[in-house]
């Protein structure tokens, strides 16, 4: 027992030293933290330096790290937006999963495996990583976008099917129904009756139970109520024979519209974080390095054939479904490795007897290798697809014709989108650029022309008609992209007036430096405004309010010239912005003592 | 109405009061509608369709109207609606002109400082009267309105909305 227990934490600080050591490193060099897990586990795995020998144990152990995942995911749903989900759910997903299915059980069949063991292969390599898709996703920051919904969405409809897959194994096994069809429907009744049970007495008692558990004022004790509250639901779920990471997601769609919602996601986030790099650990320690050695060609060849037949697949599903193109590479890559229920199936496939050991073993290296690729892959999509991608957008010329358009807007968000309409409405027409394609599909929609593209690439901007324009409008909000075109325009188009939106002072200041024909900063004009708004509500009269705001202007933009050309020397610096705030108020001191007496001439 | 700075002044302040309890009268502040000087026109001459009676009401700034009132001048009494071939929309309605001047009586002499009687100051007013077909009447004047007592001005103010209610019961309004 003592031994045991020592020979466990031995085991964490094997873990922790190997994540600690490995997932920075990888980060450094720009592959993400995934890949770092992942190496970290086949270096200290069975098959590398034999730190840790219990695969099987820490990968039970770790996948509760998707099931959190899964519940942190939940608590960003609520129910109203898992239902407009309901398309891409249900459409894309029973399209993945299905279409893999079939082209995998085609090929295992066609080399010679036998029916069963082929359907088998063909369900589990249909099956991509939750974990590793969302991590990917969350990464980068792109769960919002179609794409992202669409990866998602795939995701979660997979994590239903794993239970029909689960479900027909025995049936595969010996080619007979394991119980009869009575059984199954009471269990499929009582499974219904139960989750039903469960999401109505979660909807009412969940939220009081917080409440009660919050206003104890124990942050500890909130914690392990979050946690107790996923592992139950989770612990429920495997007890129906439903996915645990389903169940989790259940519980966090219900709790997505409460108050706590971010209280939990914060308590639950680190668990999370450090399980799933456990999982990721543990499936690189499943990367059998032996069989590998003995087979390189087989073992390269199927992962890489697989990994492109699911990418050829899912670009096809996404195409149907009308994913935006831009999205559609990124989209087909990041569900396109065999995911971890890869295991459990081929495991309990070995466990039927329907294929050897062998088989069995060469099978789990594969798909752990399509695991591992999965980051390798997304590294070199953003270093080589990515920009070929976009390079192929540009010569194609009836995306982006040479334009001869006066005015140019580069970024399209809310502050370009104004200029843009203004310009529109006067019948001046603009080249509008813009590198967010959501916004873009949404803008086409209404009518507008809007070229996807990287302003501050001088090739785009030369297709852009640039030569030709009179008006760079820079409405770019990210302050080093926005200087940079600036820069760009001033050195290449000498000719052009340009006008740029500016974030902050300091920008301003950058701006100032380039000298361009127009700087305004972006909320400035509409704090003024609401300045106005704001006296007016005080009962000042209307006019009198717009001549303080406008002296107030004045004053500001004198004040902006002055301190950019002190801002060298910091003394000074301070020394003039004491200086502004004084004169400011004696501005308007002068003016109540002037204009405001009796005898001013506007008191007639 | 036009008076930039309405807070500060006594005598249109106290006018305004007076007219603004009136059936039958919109009061209609220039510079508290568009302290941006933007004038929405189609609405303003939607304005000027529904009334018979239109008043000036505002401080004689160097003999002159206030600049919003001159822009609105410009923009609101164009060609097509106050005058031109098809331009009779305010053909018929009478007109007003009430203001108020810091100057006393007496400077409007041809000794005093501003040299000419003060109806010639009007003499524009009465040319846009004309060209659009309005009916000019006396104007009503409050002079030195910086030294008067309250009482005076009341009493001025008084005489406004008692000719403006005239007009009412003339069947204009």
């Amino acid at each position: 027992m003592n031994g045991h227990g020592s020979n466990d934490f031995f085991n964490l600080i094997v873990f922790l030293v190997s994540a600690v050591i490995c997932v920075p490193l990888s980060k450094k060099f720009g592959l993400g933290s995934i890949l770092g897990y992942l190496i970290a586990g086949v270096i200290i795995g069975p098959h590398g330096i034999k730190l840790i020998s219990n695969v099987q144990e820490t990968m039970h152990l770790s996948e509760f790290g998707v099931v959190l995942f899964m519940f942190i995911i939940g608590l960003e749903l609520n129910p109203r937006k898992l239902w407009s989900l309901r398309i891409p759910i249900f459409g894309m997903g029973t399209a993945q999963v299905v279409l893999n299915t079939l082209v995998f059980t085609g090929i295992s069949y066609f080399i010679g495996m036998s029916l069963p063991a082929s359907i088998l292969i063909g369900m589990a390599f249909s099956l991509s990583s939750t974990a590793m898709g969302l991590q990917i996703l969350n990464e980068r920051n792109s769960t919002t976008t179609a794409a992202g919904n669409a990866n998602f969405s795939i995701l979660l409809f997979q994590d239903i099917a794993v239970i029909a897959m689960l479900s027909i194994l025995p049936l595969l096994a010996d080619g007979k129904a394991a119980a009869s069809t009575d059984v199954k429907i009471v269990n499929f009744v009582k499974t219904v009756v139960i989750i039903l049970s469960v999401l109505v007495a979660g909807r009412l008692l969940l939220r009081p139970l917080l409440r009660f558990i919050a206003s104890i004022h124990l942050r500890e004790i909130f914690t392990a109520f979050s946690l107790l509250l996923v592992m139950s639901m989770a612990f429920l779920m495997q007890y129906l024979d439903i996915s645990m990471a389903l169940g989790a997601f259940l519980g966090g769609v219900l709790l997505a519209d409460s108050e706590y919602r971010h209280a939990l996601e914060t308590d639950i986030e680190p668990f999370k974080g450090l399980l799933l790099g456990l999982f990721f650990i543990s499936v690189g320690m499943s990367v059998n390095l032996k069989i590998i050695f003995e087979s390189p060609l087989l073992i390269f060849g199927c992962v890489l054939g697989s990994f492109a037949l699911k990418t050829a697949i899912h670009f096809v599903v996404g195409y149907i479904f009308k994913l935006p193109k831009s999205q559609l590479t990124f989209f087909s890559l990041v569900i396109a490795q065999v995911g971890e229920f890869a295991f459990v199936i081929l495991g309990a496939a070995a466990g039927l007897n329907i294929f050897d050991t062998t088989t069995g073993e060469t099978l789990i290296t594969i798909v752990a290798l399509t695991l591992l690729a999965t980051p390798l892959v997304v590294f070199f999509y953003d270093r080589i697809i990515a920009r070929f991608f976009e390079k192929s957008r540009e010569v194609e010329p009836d995306i982006i014709e040479e334009q001869e358009n006066p005015v140019i807007i580069a970024g399209f968000g809310r502050y370009g989108q104004i200029i843009g309409r203004l310009l529109y409405a006067n019948k001046i027409t603009a080249t509008v650029l813009d590198h967010e394609p959501d916004q873009i599909e949404l803008l086409r929609r209404f009518g507008f022309k809007v070229y996807y593209g990287d302003a501050t690439r001088l090739d785009l901007l030369e297709s852009a008609g640039i030569r030709k324009a009179q008006v760079l409008v820079v409405a770019i909000d990210n302050v080093d992209d926005n200087l940079k075109l600036v820069r760009l325009a001033k050195e290449h188009f000498p000719h052009l007036k340009i006008y740029a939106r500016a974030r902050n002072i300091q920008h301003v200041y950058d701006l100032i430096d380039q000298d361009i024909d127009g700087i305004e900063r972006e909320t400035f004009e509409a704090s003024l405004k609401m300045g106005v708004d704001v006296l007016r509500g005080l009962g000042w009269s209307a006019y009198e309010s717009v001549k303080r705001a406008q002296m107030f202007r004045r004053h500001n933009l004198e004040v902006i010239k002055d301190m950019h050309s002190k801002r060298k020397n910091e003394k000074e610096f301070m020394a003039k912005a004491r200086q502004a705030r004084e004169d400011l108020e004696k501005m308007f001191e002068e003016e109540n003592q002037l204009r405001t007496q009796p005898g001013s001439g506007w008191d007639i | 109405m036009a008076h930039p700075y309405l807070n500060r002044s006594v005598a249109n302040k106290i006018i305004c009061g007076h007219v603004k309890e009136l059936a039958h009268v919109t009061f209609h502040d220039l510079y508290e509608t568009y302290p941006y000087f933007s004038i929405d026109i189609k609405k303003e001459q939607e304005i000027l369709r529904k009334h018979d009676l239109i008043v000036f009401q505002h401080p004689f700034y160097w003999n002159n109207m206030p600049p919003l009132l001159k822009l609105w001048q410009d923009e609101v009494l164009e060609t097509g609606f106050a005058y031109g071939e098809n331009g009779k929309e305010l053909a018929g309605k009478e007109f007003l002109l009430s203001i108020t001047t810091g100057g006393s009586a007496d400077t409007y002499t041809p000794e005093g400082q501003n040299k000419f009687p003060v109806t010639d100051f009007m003499r524009s007013y009465e040319q846009m009267c004309s060209l659009c077909g309005m009916k000019w009447n006396p104007p009503h004047v409050l002079h030195s309105s910086r030294q008067n007592g309250h009482d005076e001005i009341y009493v001025h103010a008084n005489k406004l909305k008692d000719l403006m209610s005239t007009f009412a019961e003339r069947g204009h309004l």
